[in-house]
């Protein structure tokens, strides 16, 4: 687990970066190093770590999804015990430097809006599968939010509003139909696209994207509460909140393609 | 030193520990990914058991036994086309192509193979590479090879082939070329005029009543339609015909899924599952990543969380007792 690697490729005067954090499973035939101590069939983890350093010399790193489907083909093929493969990785969010729109041939600043990562799994003569996410992306509005209209118990104190601040840390994650000639960039990049469409709807992504099979977002509602000062005597206009992220309530929901029948 | 870490990041590396069986010579299909253990690798008459298990329904040992008659003899071009058609039938498309296309390196004008990589291709959504597999077909079919002709004007690739296909048909006055239909189904599917593909598929099915294969894909076209009442009906006559089309039953449960009877659809699932697994005679899991992908879909519609969790973990034993899904 946590394996890190930073790759750099450069271009002339442009250099491009990519740094990772990754969590390499695999599974194996056999079971003899559990039942009998025997260990003759185990590929250490440290050879796992150092495969993945190797790998990424050996066959560059482009996006995180294309080596971490590198990294599951090299485990499936180069042994003949290896059962299946896992490969968990999050991209160490470096934005290049931007002065007045130009950008920095090989400045970067860490710009945490939002963490990408993805998860490959493949089995033995298997195809993989590709899972890709953004997740840690805070965003807020302040207007047109409203929440009205809701059941009323009992238990019910909550109070109808037509405008309230909204926000959330969105946590989404979808599964791609196929792994060849996809654009795994054009999917996971920018992430402010990503904010408007799921504020709007959960349509818009299959749509535009039609390699994405099925995707699930989860959101939780942190609240800010307006604060109370009448025994004060003063007047907050909803203009001073109080933040409170827990408890929160928490909105999922997973969207997939109609399947298509095969001939 | 990089080159045998850049060497061994690309072999498909099957040698045993007991070093009795040959490894895999570089020149086979760097796309295809053989079964590692094969109990029939030696077997003789591999290829002609492979057939008759297929006939049968057996169609994971039909792969094994395809597969062991090409490691024998890697030019086999008829074992590849086989092996292609059996691992579409086996809901293993990638598979199916990358045998499809061996075969086709062997024997370029095979129509049998073109018209299955036509297909595998649809299924695939590589519209652009199913037309041409389709041109290619029309092109070596002696036939209707004159009706080629190079430049036709600024018209699509789909449209272009379309256009091929549909004059052929004309030329056949006094009778209906079920292959040739075929590849009018395809097309009208490409293009999604399904009402156009089920008449093509109906058509090639008034000659070849008995080929499920056709049943199926009048199926699928009529599910992909919208028509999914009459596509359950065109997938049941295909699975009367032949039990153990794992591919006809997917396509059922998809169909089941759209009509909202999801408890059917897992029972089918589980059923083309549970062939695939009990008919694999090493202990590998070799079932299809596409059907445990429908099956998560249907039961996570049913609302049953922990079968959820238990679809997610690949528990196969759990779900047929759930849903008391038995050995057919």
């Amino acid at each position: 687990n946590a394996v890190k690697v930073m790759f750099i490729k450069r271009q002339g005067r442009h250099h491009y970066l990519i740094e990772l954090n990754a969590n390499v499973e695999i599974t194996l035939k056999s079971r003899k190093d559990y039942l009998t101590g025997d260990n003759s069939d185990i590929i250490p983890t440290d050879t796992i770590k150092n495969t993945v350093h190797a790998l990424a010399k050996i066959k560059g790193v482009n996006t995180i999804e294309q080596f971490s489907l590198d990294l599951c083909h090299h485990f499936l093929t180069s042994f003949n015990h290896v059962l299946r493969a896992k490969v968990y990785m999050e991209e160490a969010p470096w934005k290049r430097l931007n002065k007045n729109g130009v950008e920095h041939a090989h400045a970067f600043i860490y710009s945490p809006e939002a963490c990408r990562f993805c998860d490959v799994e493949q089995n033995l003569g298997g195809t993989p599968v590709v899972h890709s996410g953004v997740k840690d992306m805070k965003v807020l509005k302040t207007t047109q939010s409203g929440f009205e209209g809701f059941l009323r118990d009992r238990f019910t104190t909550l109070q109808e509003t037509k405008d309230r601040v909204f926000c959330t840390t969105v946590y989404s994650r979808w599964r791609y139909n196929k792994v060849q000639d996809v654009d795994f960039d054009a999917c996971s990049n920018p992430p402010l696209q990503l904010t408007k469409s799921i504020l709007k709807t959960e349509k818009i992504n299959p749509k535009r994207k039609p390699s994405v099979e099925e995707i699930e977002i989860v959101m939780p509602n942190q609240h800010y509460f307006t604060i109370d000062m009448t025994k004060m005597g003063l007047n907050n206009k909803d203009e001073v909140f109080l933040p409170l992220d827990s408890p929160s309530g928490n909105i999922t929901g997973t969207v997939c393609r109609k399947q298509r029948a095969r001939l | 030193m990089q080159a045998e870490w850049e060497e061994l990041a690309r072999r498909n590396w099957l040698e045993e520990s007991d070093s009795q069986q040959k490894p895999i010579p570089p020149s086979v299909s760097p796309g295809y990914y053989f079964s590692t253990t094969n109990p029939f690798r030696d077997q003789p008459n591999a290829f002609i058991e492979g057939q008759e298990k297929a006939r049968q329904g057996d169609l994971n040992a039909a792969v094994l036994l395809l597969e062991a008659a090409i490691l024998q003899d890697p030019n086999d071009a008829e074992a590849w086309q086989m092996l292609g058609t059996t691992q579409a039938e086996n809901e293993n498309e990638q598979a199916a192509i990358a045998s499809l296309q061996r075969c086709l390196e062997l024997r370029p004008n095979n129509l049998q193979a073109l018209m299955a990589l036509a297909v595998s291709f649809t299924n695939s959504g590589l519209l652009r590479e199913a037309c041409d597999a389709l041109r290619r077909w029309i092109r070596h079919n002696h036939r209707y090879r004159h009706l080629v002709q190079d430049s036709r004007g600024p018209t699509s690739p789909l449209q272009d082939v379309l256009l091929l296909f549909q004059e052929a048909a004309l030329l056949n006055v006094d009778g209906v070329d079920p292959d040739l239909q075929t590849g009018l189904g395809v097309l009208y599917n490409l293009s999604s005029e399904f009402d156009k593909a089920v008449e093509a598929f109906s058509a090639a099915l008034s000659v070849r009543p008995q080929d499920y294969l056709l049943w199926n894909r009048l199926g699928a076209t009529l599910a992909n339609g919208n028509r999914s009442q009459e596509a359950v009906e065109a997938y049941s006559r295909a699975l009367e015909l032949q039990p153990g089309f794992i591919r006809s039953r997917y396509n059922l449960g998809i169909s089941c899924i759209n009509l909202g009877a999801h408890r059917e659809a897992v029972s089918n699932f589980l059923t083309a599952l549970n062939q695939q697994r009990r008919s694999q005679s090493c202990s590998q899991q070799q079932m299809s990543a596409n059907i445990w992908a429908a099956l998560r879909i249907a039961i996570s519609m049913m609302d049953r969380p922990e079968l959820f969790q238990a679809a997610n973990m690949g528990d196969l034993d759990l779900l047929m007792a759930a849903f008391q899904v038995g050995d057919l």
